[in-house]
């Protein structure tokens, strides 16, 4: 734990800049987009992020959306059915 | 990061919680055959070549049928994979042998061709060499000459053991896609006369920051909430840690990107049991009981980034590993380290620019300076093509405006958010902030 915290301390424009060592890194292939995603935290569980369940009536997603923690923080949940997936509904 | 264990909730859908004892037992089966399907596919192709991959796969496909039938009635066998193996090679032996003779072949061209059961070495082969097979496919499978989207496909079903299904659900596209995408893949491997034993150290070495990609991307599928089921979002991810190890830990892949990527996938697996609730419900960072996060995979994380920092050169996988090591070592969002976040993504927008690693540091500097630095860091971004296909970057731009009480920009931004964003499930969300920014608005 302590070593990479260290090693991190010491990152400078020196080691980067030794970047001719550097491996082409290969495109991450994306599907329809132009944009490269990846697991990021700061967009994906910061901003964004958002809830499905499956369950056999609307009225047993509302029971489920129930146990939500953003109910307790003032939020609200809104249950909805997806399209393109009636049939698990 | 969490294979199906057996007292595990499926959400199928039913209306109970408890899973019933077969369907328990059927999911340790497909689990085991998962492994063992990638292990075998690779081990066979590289035995028999990759002209006869299908047959491979029929052969291991017809192996298990015989074990789901045989093992209930007599039990399952002391080395079951031995036992696949085994019944694959034989009934590949079998089929070979009768083609021949219908292609009226001469003796002398099937003995030469086909191995004769005798001589082939029945036994399951060294764990090294099994390792070493997978590997040599996990090249052949991200052969550059192969469609990047087949690519994908083709790791999923040769290396990950999933059906064309599964594949679909994963990659959000309809099972007919998935199916011709892996045909047209494998004539081209054939064409190609691609042969796992072929590959040379200079080979691996030249195409392993593209199957770093690969690797990486299937834990994005994962990793990402667009899938609508669980399950699958979490074999995504363990089947991408488990080739990451693979090539951590292997003679001709090992080496400091083979191992920060290994760091950078242990640590946001180690969040993703913590990230659903108990109903399935996706939990922001702020959200998560962060006592749930697992130390295991943390430790094994650490281990490997300490590794990985021994190992140059530096790779943007070492920027994100260092990202990742951060929040985990977080005790709170509050005691987050942002400063140190925030030089971590300075350095991999310096490694690998993209205005996705732009997007993200700049959320990064909002937490860390304030949001009116984040809005600067955001307005310094060549955002073309974010503007027009990502709808966190629009997402990100109301998160920053609200909390400045921009709120006639951030309700404009969070439109177009909705507008591009990919799923209904996120559509609904953005939806979601529109109403409370609502509230707000009232409130202000």
């Amino acid at each position: 734990m302590a070593k990479w915290g260290e090693w991190f301390q010491k990152l400078g424009a020196a080691i980067i800049d030794g970047g001719d060592a550097l491996l082409p890194v290969g495109k991450v292939i994306t599907s329809n987009s132009a944009v490269t995603d990846g697991p990021f935290i700061e967009a994906k569980e910061l901003v964004g992020g958002y809830s499905i369940v499956e369950a056999d009536s609307i009225d047993h997603a509302a029971e489920m959306a129930k146990g939500c923690p953003v109910l307790t923080h003032g939020g609200n949940v809104e249950v909805r059915q997806l399209a393109g997936y009636s049939d698990s509904l | 990061m969490s294979a199906p264990k057996p007292n595990e909730t499926r959400h199928s859908g039913t209306s109970t919680d408890s899973v019933s004892p077969t369907s328990t037992s059927d999911q340790l089966v497909d689990h085991f055959f998962r492994h063992e399907y990638g292990q075998l596919v690779a081990s066979l192709t590289r035995r028999f070549g990759v002209r006869n991959w299908e047959l491979a796969e029929d052969a291991i496909q017809y192996a298990m049928s015989r074990a789901m039938g045989g093992w209930s009635r007599q039990g399952i066998p002391q080395n079951p994979a031995a036992w696949l193996h085994r019944v694959a090679s034989n009934h590949m032996l079998d089929v070979l042998r009768r083609e021949s003779r219908q292609e009226s072949l001469d003796e002398a061209t099937l003995t030469e061709n086909v191995p004769s059961r005798e001589t082939v070495n029945l036994k399951l082969p060294e764990n090294e060499r099994l390792n070493d097979d997978l590997l040599r496919m996990i090249f052949v499978c991200c052969h550059p000459e192969v469609a990047a989207e087949s690519q994908l496909a083709l790791a999923l079903k040769t290396l990950c053991g999933f059906g064309n299904r599964e594949i679909a659900r994963s990659l959000l596209t309809t099972e007919m896609s998935v199916a011709k995408r892996l045909t047209r893949a494998k004539q081209r491997l054939r064409e190609l006369r691609v042969e796992p034993s072929d590959l040379d150290e200079v080979t691996i070495r030249n195409r392993l920051p593209h199957v770093h990609s690969v690797v990486y991307l299937l834990f994005n599928e994962g990793y990402s909430s667009s899938l609508p089921d669980r399950l699958i979002r979490e074999e995504l991810c363990e089947e991408a840690v488990r080739l990451a190890l693979l090539m951590a830990e292997h003679p001709l892949t090992q080496g400091g990107e083979s191992s920060a990527l290994l760091a950078l996938l242990l640590f946001h697996a180690a969040r993703l049991d913590a990230r659903i609730d108990a109903n399935g419900v996706m939990l922001l960072l702020k959200e998560q009981d962060r006592s749930r996060w697992d130390r295991r995979l943390m430790a094994e994380g650490y281990r490997w980034l300490d590794r990985a920092t021994g190992q140059g050169p530096i790779s943007r996988f070492h920027a994100e590993a260092l990202i990742a090591a951060e929040h985990c070592y977080a005790q709170s969002l509050d005691e987050t380290n942002w400063h140190r976040i925030v030089q971590a993504y300075d350095l991999l927008c310096r490694l690998a620019p993209s205005p996705i690693h732009d997007l993200n540091r700049a959320i990064a500097i909002g937490h860390h300076h304030g949001p009116d630095a984040g809005t600067k860091a955001l307005s310094q971004i060549e955002s073309d093509r974010l503007e027009r296909d990502y709808y966190l970057w629009h997402a990100a731009r109301a998160d920053l405006a609200a909390q400045t009480k921009n709120f006639n920009f951030a309700r404009q931004a969070l439109e177009q958010a909705r507008d591009l964003a990919p799923t209904n499930a996120e559509k609904e969300l953005i939806c979601r902030k529109l109403d409370a920014l609502g509230e707000d608005t009232a409130q202000s």
